[in-house]
Protein backbone atom coordinates (compact mmCIF):
# COMPACT_ATOMS: atom_id res chain seq x y z
CA UNK A 1 0.00 0.00 0.00
CA UNK A 2 1.37 3.45 -1.07
CA UNK A 3 1.83 6.09 1.54
CA UNK A 4 -0.90 8.19 -0.89
CA UNK A 5 -3.43 5.40 -0.39
CA UNK A 6 -3.05 5.47 3.09
CA UNK A 7 -3.88 9.31 3.01
CA UNK A 8 -6.49 8.55 1.55
CA UNK A 9 -7.75 5.75 3.69
CA UNK A 10 -7.75 8.03 6.90
CA UNK A 11 -9.18 10.57 4.81
CA UNK A 12 -12.54 10.52 5.70
CA UNK A 13 -12.74 8.65 8.85
CA UNK A 14 -9.83 11.83 10.54
CA UNK A 15 -9.90 14.75 8.21
CA UNK A 16 -11.65 17.41 9.74
CA UNK A 17 -13.09 18.88 6.70
CA UNK A 18 -15.15 15.74 6.10
CA UNK A 19 -18.58 15.83 7.82
CA UNK A 20 -21.95 14.49 7.61
CA UNK A 21 -24.91 16.62 8.52
CA UNK A 22 -28.74 15.93 8.18
CA UNK A 23 -29.89 16.30 4.47
CA UNK A 24 -31.66 19.16 3.15
CA UNK A 25 -34.25 19.21 0.33
CA UNK A 26 -31.84 21.79 -1.08
CA UNK A 27 -29.35 18.97 -2.15
CA UNK A 28 -32.03 17.47 -4.65
CA UNK A 29 -29.25 18.95 -7.03
CA UNK A 30 -26.41 16.69 -5.58
CA UNK A 31 -28.57 13.82 -6.33
CA UNK A 32 -29.63 14.93 -10.14
CA UNK A 33 -26.21 15.53 -10.91
CA UNK A 34 -25.22 12.19 -9.91
CA UNK A 35 -27.88 10.68 -11.94
CA UNK A 36 -27.34 12.28 -15.37
CA UNK A 37 -24.26 10.74 -15.41
CA UNK A 38 -25.34 7.02 -17.02
CA UNK A 39 -22.62 4.79 -15.10
CA UNK A 40 -24.33 6.06 -11.93
CA UNK A 41 -27.90 5.71 -13.71
CA UNK A 42 -28.25 2.18 -14.23
CA UNK A 43 -27.87 0.98 -11.07
CA UNK A 44 -31.05 3.14 -9.94
CA UNK A 45 -34.66 3.25 -10.85
CA UNK A 46 -34.65 6.39 -13.27
CA UNK A 47 -33.91 5.56 -17.40
CA UNK A 48 -34.24 9.13 -18.85
CA UNK A 49 -34.12 12.83 -17.34
CA UNK A 50 -37.55 12.79 -16.68
CA UNK A 51 -37.47 9.89 -14.36
CA UNK A 52 -34.57 11.50 -12.52
CA UNK A 53 -36.56 14.45 -11.55
CA UNK A 54 -39.33 12.26 -10.62
CA UNK A 55 -36.77 10.02 -8.15
CA UNK A 56 -34.63 12.75 -6.92
CA UNK A 57 -37.80 14.74 -6.10
CA UNK A 58 -39.42 12.14 -4.00
CA UNK A 59 -35.76 11.22 -2.80
CA UNK A 60 -34.65 14.59 -1.76
CA UNK A 61 -38.35 14.90 -0.30
CA UNK A 62 -37.33 12.94 3.09
CA UNK A 63 -35.25 14.98 4.13
CA UNK A 64 -38.27 16.79 5.82
CA UNK A 65 -38.07 14.03 8.18
CA UNK A 66 -34.30 13.87 9.27
CA UNK A 67 -33.83 10.82 7.93
CA UNK A 68 -31.73 11.15 5.71
CA UNK A 69 -27.67 11.69 5.76
CA UNK A 70 -25.47 14.13 3.65
CA UNK A 71 -21.32 13.47 3.48
CA UNK A 72 -19.86 16.63 2.76
CA UNK A 73 -16.09 17.38 2.11
CA UNK A 74 -14.61 20.28 1.99
CA UNK A 75 -18.11 22.12 1.98
CA UNK A 76 -18.89 19.94 -1.13
CA UNK A 77 -21.83 17.13 -0.88
CA UNK A 78 -20.23 14.00 -2.03
CA UNK A 79 -22.74 11.31 -1.18
CA UNK A 80 -25.85 10.70 0.84
CA UNK A 81 -28.12 7.72 2.31
CA UNK A 82 -31.68 8.26 2.98
CA UNK A 83 -34.02 5.96 4.93
CA UNK A 84 -37.53 5.73 2.68
CA UNK A 85 -39.89 5.78 5.55
CA UNK A 86 -43.21 3.78 5.15
CA UNK A 87 -46.42 5.76 5.66
CA UNK A 88 -48.37 3.20 7.14
CA UNK A 89 -47.73 2.17 10.64
CA UNK A 90 -48.30 -1.43 10.62
CA UNK A 91 -44.72 -1.69 8.20
CA UNK A 92 -43.29 1.66 9.89
CA UNK A 93 -40.98 -0.58 12.37
CA UNK A 94 -39.14 -1.69 8.68
CA UNK A 95 -38.34 0.64 5.79
CA UNK A 96 -35.46 0.20 2.47
CA UNK A 97 -32.77 2.87 2.44
CA UNK A 98 -30.70 4.47 -0.51
CA UNK A 99 -27.58 5.66 -0.82
CA UNK A 100 -25.14 7.37 -3.36
CA UNK A 101 -21.60 8.72 -3.24
CA UNK A 102 -20.12 10.81 -5.97
CA UNK A 103 -18.17 8.82 -8.41
CA UNK A 104 -14.85 10.54 -7.56
CA UNK A 105 -15.42 9.63 -4.12
CA UNK A 106 -16.10 5.41 -4.09
CA UNK A 107 -13.77 3.40 -1.99
CA UNK A 108 -12.65 5.82 0.40
CA UNK A 109 -14.52 4.61 3.50
CA UNK A 110 -17.72 7.20 2.40
CA UNK A 111 -20.04 4.50 1.84
CA UNK A 112 -19.15 2.37 5.00
CA UNK A 113 -19.45 5.80 6.88
CA UNK A 114 -22.82 6.62 5.51
CA UNK A 115 -23.62 3.18 6.02
CA UNK A 116 -22.74 3.23 9.71
CA UNK A 117 -24.67 6.43 10.45
CA UNK A 118 -28.10 5.50 8.82
CA UNK A 119 -28.28 2.39 10.39
CA UNK A 120 -27.77 4.31 14.24
CA UNK A 121 -30.36 7.00 13.37
CA UNK A 122 -32.97 4.40 12.09
CA UNK A 123 -32.17 2.18 14.83
CA UNK A 124 -32.30 4.94 17.87
CA UNK A 125 -34.17 7.88 16.41
CA UNK A 126 -36.54 5.52 14.01
CA UNK A 127 -36.66 2.73 16.21
CA UNK A 128 -36.94 0.80 13.10
CA UNK A 129 -36.25 -2.96 14.02
CA UNK A 130 -35.04 -3.70 10.28
CA UNK A 131 -33.68 -1.65 7.02
CA UNK A 132 -33.06 -3.18 3.54
CA UNK A 133 -31.53 -2.06 0.60
CA UNK A 134 -32.64 -3.09 -2.74
CA UNK A 135 -30.22 -3.17 -5.37
CA UNK A 136 -29.89 -4.22 -8.63
CA UNK A 137 -28.34 -7.35 -9.99
CA UNK A 138 -24.34 -6.90 -10.68
CA UNK A 139 -24.46 -3.21 -8.47
CA UNK A 140 -21.18 -2.26 -7.13
CA UNK A 141 -22.54 -1.97 -3.60
CA UNK A 142 -22.86 -5.28 -2.95
CA UNK A 143 -19.61 -5.75 -1.41
CA UNK A 144 -20.48 -3.02 0.88
CA UNK A 145 -23.82 -4.21 2.45
CA UNK A 146 -22.07 -7.58 3.01
CA UNK A 147 -19.67 -5.95 4.63
CA UNK A 148 -21.87 -3.62 6.56
CA UNK A 149 -23.79 -6.81 8.41
CA UNK A 150 -26.36 -6.93 5.71
CA UNK A 151 -27.45 -10.12 4.35
CA UNK A 152 -29.57 -11.38 1.17
CA UNK A 153 -33.11 -11.76 1.82
CA UNK A 154 -34.20 -12.74 -1.51
CA UNK A 155 -34.17 -12.00 -4.97
CA UNK A 156 -36.24 -11.45 -7.32
CA UNK A 157 -35.37 -12.58 -10.87
CA UNK A 158 -36.45 -10.80 -14.45
CA UNK A 159 -37.10 -7.84 -12.59
CA UNK A 160 -34.78 -4.92 -14.59
CA UNK A 161 -33.82 -4.37 -17.99
CA UNK A 162 -30.03 -3.49 -17.95
CA UNK A 163 -27.36 -4.05 -20.57
CA UNK A 164 -30.58 -5.50 -22.64
CA UNK A 165 -31.17 -7.97 -20.26
CA UNK A 166 -33.25 -8.57 -17.59
CA UNK A 167 -31.76 -8.90 -14.56
CA UNK A 168 -32.91 -9.31 -10.95
CA UNK A 169 -33.64 -7.47 -8.01
CA UNK A 170 -31.83 -8.40 -4.86
CA UNK A 171 -32.92 -7.24 -1.18
CA UNK A 172 -30.10 -6.91 1.25
CA UNK A 173 -31.70 -6.12 5.04
CA UNK A 174 -30.12 -6.03 8.47
CA UNK A 175 -31.89 -6.02 12.09
CA UNK A 176 -31.12 -3.72 13.86
CA UNK B 1 -72.51 -17.74 -10.53
CA UNK B 2 -75.73 -17.51 -9.02
CA UNK B 3 -79.19 -16.91 -10.84
CA UNK B 4 -79.44 -13.10 -9.62
CA UNK B 5 -76.08 -12.21 -10.65
CA UNK B 6 -75.43 -11.09 -14.15
CA UNK B 7 -72.08 -11.81 -16.08
CA UNK B 8 -69.60 -9.52 -14.00
CA UNK B 9 -68.09 -6.98 -16.19
CA UNK B 10 -64.53 -5.71 -15.81
CA UNK B 11 -64.15 -1.78 -16.56
CA UNK B 12 -61.55 1.26 -16.50
CA UNK B 13 -62.04 2.00 -12.87
CA UNK B 14 -63.60 5.90 -12.11
CA UNK B 15 -63.46 7.99 -9.58
CA UNK B 16 -67.34 7.78 -8.83
CA UNK B 17 -66.32 3.62 -7.46
CA UNK B 18 -64.05 5.24 -4.53
CA UNK B 19 -66.71 5.11 -2.34
CA UNK B 20 -66.96 1.46 -2.66
CA UNK B 21 -63.13 0.84 -2.74
CA UNK B 22 -62.74 2.27 0.66
CA UNK B 23 -66.04 0.61 1.78
CA UNK B 24 -64.07 -2.71 0.59
CA UNK B 25 -60.87 -1.50 1.76
CA UNK B 26 -61.74 -0.59 5.43
CA UNK B 27 -63.42 -4.17 5.68
CA UNK B 28 -61.38 -5.45 8.60
CA UNK B 29 -61.40 -8.97 6.81
CA UNK B 30 -59.73 -7.27 3.80
CA UNK B 31 -57.76 -4.67 5.95
CA UNK B 32 -56.22 -7.30 7.93
CA UNK B 33 -54.25 -8.55 5.25
CA UNK B 34 -53.76 -4.81 3.45
CA UNK B 35 -50.58 -2.60 5.48
CA UNK B 36 -53.16 0.34 6.12
CA UNK B 37 -55.00 0.33 9.35
CA UNK B 38 -57.42 3.21 9.13
CA UNK B 39 -59.57 5.27 7.39
CA UNK B 40 -56.57 7.99 6.76
CA UNK B 41 -54.52 5.68 5.80
CA UNK B 42 -56.72 3.97 3.31
CA UNK B 43 -57.26 7.62 1.75
CA UNK B 44 -53.67 7.62 1.21
CA UNK B 45 -53.77 4.70 -0.59
CA UNK B 46 -56.65 5.16 -2.46
CA UNK B 47 -55.27 8.26 -3.87
CA UNK B 48 -52.53 6.00 -6.05
CA UNK B 49 -55.41 4.01 -6.73
CA UNK B 50 -56.63 7.13 -8.26
CA UNK B 51 -53.27 7.99 -10.24
CA UNK B 52 -53.20 4.88 -11.70
CA UNK B 53 -57.03 4.66 -12.93
CA UNK B 54 -56.02 8.20 -14.35
CA UNK B 55 -53.82 6.68 -16.68
CA UNK B 56 -56.52 3.50 -16.90
CA UNK B 57 -54.42 0.78 -15.39
CA UNK B 58 -56.66 0.15 -12.18
CA UNK B 59 -60.07 -1.98 -13.12
CA UNK B 60 -63.43 -2.21 -11.57
CA UNK B 61 -65.33 -5.36 -11.77
CA UNK B 62 -69.40 -5.11 -11.79
CA UNK B 63 -71.91 -7.58 -10.93
CA UNK B 64 -75.35 -6.34 -11.35
CA UNK B 65 -74.18 -2.79 -12.54
CA UNK B 66 -72.71 -2.22 -8.93
CA UNK B 67 -68.77 -2.28 -7.89
CA UNK B 68 -67.76 -5.74 -6.99
CA UNK B 69 -64.26 -5.50 -6.76
CA UNK B 70 -61.31 -3.86 -8.41
CA UNK B 71 -57.84 -4.15 -9.20
CA UNK B 72 -54.60 -2.10 -9.73
CA UNK B 73 -52.02 -2.59 -12.24
CA UNK B 74 -48.90 -0.40 -11.05
CA UNK B 75 -47.01 -0.08 -14.25
CA UNK B 76 -43.27 1.26 -13.69
CA UNK B 77 -42.74 4.40 -16.08
CA UNK B 78 -39.48 4.15 -15.92
CA UNK B 79 -37.94 2.01 -18.74
CA UNK B 80 -35.87 -0.54 -17.25
CA UNK B 81 -38.89 -1.39 -14.77
CA UNK B 82 -41.51 -1.73 -17.59
CA UNK B 83 -40.97 -5.10 -18.44
CA UNK B 84 -42.55 -6.43 -14.49
CA UNK B 85 -45.70 -5.29 -12.65
CA UNK B 86 -46.49 -5.31 -9.13
CA UNK B 87 -51.04 -5.99 -8.49
CA UNK B 88 -53.12 -6.15 -6.07
CA UNK B 89 -56.79 -6.87 -6.58
CA UNK B 90 -59.69 -6.07 -3.68
CA UNK B 91 -63.67 -8.25 -3.36
CA UNK B 92 -66.46 -6.95 -1.41
CA UNK B 93 -67.16 -9.43 1.33
CA UNK B 94 -70.61 -10.68 -0.49
CA UNK B 95 -68.78 -11.31 -3.94
CA UNK B 96 -66.22 -13.52 -2.97
CA UNK B 97 -66.34 -16.98 -3.41
CA UNK B 98 -67.68 -16.67 -7.01
CA UNK B 99 -64.94 -16.66 -9.92
CA UNK B 100 -64.48 -12.66 -9.59
CA UNK B 101 -61.09 -12.42 -8.42
CA UNK B 102 -59.83 -15.23 -10.96
CA UNK B 103 -61.88 -12.83 -13.51
CA UNK B 104 -59.80 -9.77 -12.27
CA UNK B 105 -56.77 -11.48 -12.26
CA UNK B 106 -57.16 -12.99 -15.78
CA UNK B 107 -58.03 -9.52 -16.90
CA UNK B 108 -55.09 -8.24 -15.38
CA UNK B 109 -52.90 -10.60 -17.29
CA UNK B 110 -54.18 -9.79 -20.79
CA UNK B 111 -53.36 -5.76 -19.99
CA UNK B 112 -50.17 -6.80 -18.46
CA UNK B 113 -48.91 -9.28 -21.48
CA UNK B 114 -51.12 -7.47 -24.56
CA UNK B 115 -51.06 -4.12 -23.61
CA UNK B 116 -48.30 -2.94 -21.33
CA UNK B 117 -45.69 -5.74 -22.59
CA UNK B 118 -45.00 -6.98 -19.27
CA UNK B 119 -42.79 -10.07 -18.61
CA UNK B 120 -43.18 -10.12 -14.60
CA UNK B 121 -46.30 -10.13 -12.94
CA UNK B 122 -46.35 -9.88 -9.21
CA UNK B 123 -47.95 -9.39 -6.13
CA UNK B 124 -47.10 -9.50 -2.49
CA UNK B 125 -49.65 -10.51 -0.16
CA UNK B 126 -49.14 -10.86 3.78
CA UNK B 127 -49.46 -14.82 6.10
CA UNK B 128 -52.62 -16.38 5.91
CA UNK B 129 -54.43 -14.50 3.10
CA UNK B 130 -56.70 -16.71 1.89
CA UNK B 131 -56.41 -15.82 -1.68
CA UNK B 132 -53.09 -17.33 -1.50
CA UNK B 133 -54.59 -20.28 -3.33
CA UNK B 134 -56.03 -18.41 -6.07
CA UNK B 135 -53.14 -17.11 -7.03
CA UNK B 136 -51.57 -20.50 -6.84
CA UNK B 137 -54.26 -21.74 -8.95
CA UNK B 138 -53.82 -19.25 -11.41
CA UNK B 139 -50.15 -20.23 -11.51
CA UNK B 140 -48.38 -17.90 -9.48
CA UNK B 141 -45.11 -19.01 -7.93
CA UNK B 142 -43.39 -17.77 -4.42
CA UNK B 143 -40.17 -16.45 -5.16
CA UNK B 144 -39.33 -14.77 -1.63
CA UNK B 145 -40.61 -14.55 1.89
CA UNK B 146 -39.79 -11.11 3.67
CA UNK B 147 -40.04 -12.22 7.45
CA UNK B 148 -41.41 -9.86 10.14
CA UNK B 149 -42.99 -7.62 7.56
CA UNK B 150 -46.29 -6.72 8.75
CA UNK B 151 -47.19 -5.77 12.52
CA UNK B 152 -50.37 -6.71 13.57
CA UNK B 153 -52.54 -3.82 15.41
CA UNK B 154 -53.80 -5.98 18.30
CA UNK B 155 -51.52 -8.83 19.12
CA UNK B 156 -47.90 -7.04 17.60
CA UNK B 157 -47.12 -10.52 15.70
CA UNK B 158 -44.92 -9.53 12.95
CA UNK B 159 -46.64 -11.13 9.80
CA UNK B 160 -44.84 -12.39 7.02
CA UNK B 161 -44.77 -10.56 3.11
CA UNK B 162 -45.21 -13.57 0.70
CA UNK B 163 -44.05 -12.64 -2.69
CA UNK B 164 -45.30 -15.00 -5.86
CA UNK B 165 -44.48 -14.18 -9.47
CA UNK B 166 -46.16 -15.42 -12.66
CA UNK B 167 -43.87 -14.66 -16.10
CA UNK B 168 -46.40 -14.35 -18.65
CA UNK B 169 -44.41 -15.38 -21.24
CA UNK B 170 -44.74 -18.90 -20.26
CA UNK B 171 -48.83 -18.45 -20.30
CA UNK B 172 -51.37 -18.43 -23.17
CA UNK B 173 -54.11 -15.77 -22.45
Amino acid sequence: MTKETNREKQLFTDDPDYDLRFSELTDEPFLKEQLLDEGTRVWYPPSSESDINIFVRNWAGFARYNCSLTAIYKGEIIGMVTIFLMPYVKVAHLAMAYMIVKKEFRRKGVGKSLLKNINHLAKTKFKLDSMHFEIFEGCCIEPLLKQGGYKLVFQQDNFVELFGKLKARLVYEMEL
Amino acid sequence: MSKEMLEPVIRTLVEADLYFLSQYLMDPSVLEYFPMSNMSEVNEAIKIWLYYARKGQAYTVEVNHKPAGFAILYVNTFEKLAKQSLFAIVVGDKYRGKGIGTKLIQHLMKEAKHTYGIINLHLEMYEGNPAYSLYKRLGFKDYAVHEKFMREQCTEKKKKKIQMQLDLREIQI
